[in-house]
């Protein structure tokens, strides 16, 4: 089943994942794009996948790619690194700004990711710059940054409010002149995915050097887990998060008795042992006979298939509704235990959103009021769609 | 060679892509690209601090006459003043 308006083009993802690998082979990128009759469709599914630094690169040297593909590559290719020199400067700027006010910054994903997985800060696609702080210090923060030119997308009131800060997980800011965006978190993992004090409890500090700065990121094995989290709760739509996986692997030591007893303390364990086992199913990655007994099992098989079925069949193109619930679907079949997945389904329907604080700002004490004055939002939203709709 | 002494700003930063040479500098939000041979002599240029230094290393690289390289390099360094890449000065 394939819900893109016209046809994909043969072997556009085995060519796709082919360019990702670690070391792409030559004649089998030659007779995958032998087959190739539309080139918009890999340049837009590569763009799409964040992956199209690693494409670009790997489709070099063959041929049957008209002139004219080959320059959009080139351009498309600098036009990438060109964003992520303004975002790793930016960044560079942002954590000056709080260090010299003393304001602790652990950089993490973005422009860290990239060095750490890829050697540099152009081989992989990012927008949004991640920045994680302590809870303690997020409104001066936000406030030092406001003055220095950054705005804020919500109100700055929303971190002054407890329910809010217990409910969302990051707040993001905007540079007024060159747009670079920030999500500046003060938690790795929503409540639903880890206790908090499972975040703090792991989190320990490594460094990374971008363009010669030394910046803060968190430590290998958490990293590793964090990226595992994220990448399953978005049904790992985007072929990038799956490679970086495979690259930071390959790149780095890790260890694996840590990253086991990390994986089965969070409520979704098998989040975290699916991105290990996609790794090895698409590029290969090298997986330590440990992690084995966690990915060798028919359940993990199940959710690979899907995985890798959503993608081949371009299924993350749907309308925003068919695919938030095919998404949503996805979360709740890689729960293990019946009584988590009650907890999550509530947790999801029931609990406090970030729309409500965000709508309604009452103290901690009057938390529970959220739940009555819901219905009033929902139906105050309902009306002003419709009232724009007429 | 006469001496020159010079500083690379630290909102200045460098990447490879494809084949080209990236230069972004931060302050102005402006992007250069370097051919081979000027991401040879910007190459050189992060190493030292003088001028003279860069010549040396570089007359070690291209086989052309004294004047020629001294001439290209000078001219090169300019551009780059001019633009902000460099600051004479220590």
């Amino acid at each position: 089943m394939n819900n893109s308006d016209s046809p994909l083009t043969p072997n556009l993802y085995p060519l796709i994942i082919e360019c990702c690998r670690i070391e792409p082979d030559f004649d089998r990128l030659v007779s995958l794009a032998s087959y190739i009759i539309d080139w918009d469709q890999v340049i837009k599914s590569s763009y799409a996948h964040g992956v199209f630094p690693l494409v670009a690169k790997s489709l070099k040297s063959i041929p049957y790619i008209p002139t004219d593909v080959r320059r959009l590559f080139k351009l498309t290719t600098i036009d990438i690194a060109q964003k992520n020199m303004r975002a790793a400067s930016e960044l560079i700027k942002v954590v000056e700004i709080l260090k010299s006010e003393g304001i602790e910054v652990i950089t993490f994903k973005g422009p860290a990711l990239s060095q750490m997985a890829y050697g540099d800060i152009v081989s992989r696609q990012y927008g949004d710059l991640d920045i994680l702080l302590d809870e303690k210090e997020i409104v001066r923060a936000v406030t030092l940054l406001n003055e220095a030119g950054y705005e804020n997308i919500l109100p700055l009131e929303v971190l002054r409010n407890q329910t809010c800060i217990d409910i969302i997980k990051d707040f993001t800011i905007v540079q007024q002149n060159n747009r670079v965006a920030f999500e500046v978190h003060w938690k790795l993992f929503e409540k639903k995915y880890a206790m908090k004090s499972f975040d703090q409890g792991f989190r320990n500090i490594e460094t990374v050097v971008l363009n010669g700065y030394e910046v803060q990121t968190i430590g290998d094995e958490l990293f590793l887990v964090y990226l595992c989290i994220h990448g399953s709760k978005h049904m790992w739509e985007r072929l990038e998060w799956v490679c970086d996986i495979d690259r930071l692997i390959r790149n780095r030591e890790f260890d694996w008795d840590k990253i086991v007893s990390m994986a089965l303390l969070l409520h979704q364990s098998d989040g975290v042992f699916l991105g290990f086992a996609l790794g090895r199913k698409l590029f290969d990655t090298p997986v330590p006979s440990s992690i084995e007994p966690f990915i060798n099992t028919p359940r993990m098989e199940i959710l690979m298939d899907e995985v890798v079925d959503a993608i081949e069949n371009n299924l993350f193109d749907q309308n925003d509704f068919q695919r938030n619930k095919m998404i949503f679907l996805f979360q709740v079949r890689i729960i293990k235990t019946w009584l988590q997945k009650v907890m999550f389904f509530l947790d999801v329907f029931f609990g406090i959103s970030p729309e409500d604080c965000q709508t309604f700002h009452l103290s901690d004490r009057w938390k529970y009021l959220y739940m009555i004055l819901r219905p009033y939002r929902l139906m105050k939203k309902a009306l002003a769609k419709v009232m724009r709709w007429l | 060679m006469r001496s020159l002494i010079y500083t690379i700003p630290s909102s200045v930063i460098m990447q490879s892509v494809d084949d080209e040479t990236l230069l972004f500098d931060s302050e102005t939000e402006l992007f250069f690209a370097l051919n081979e041979t000027g991401a040879m002599f910007w190459e050189s240029i992060t190493k030292y601090t003088n001028l003279s230094d860069v010549y040396d290393e570089l007359s070690d690289i291209f086989e052309v006459v004294q004047e020629r390289l001294e001439d290209d390099l000078l001219t090169f360094s300019a551009l780059l003043i001019q633009q902000g890449l460099l600051v004479v000065g220590e």
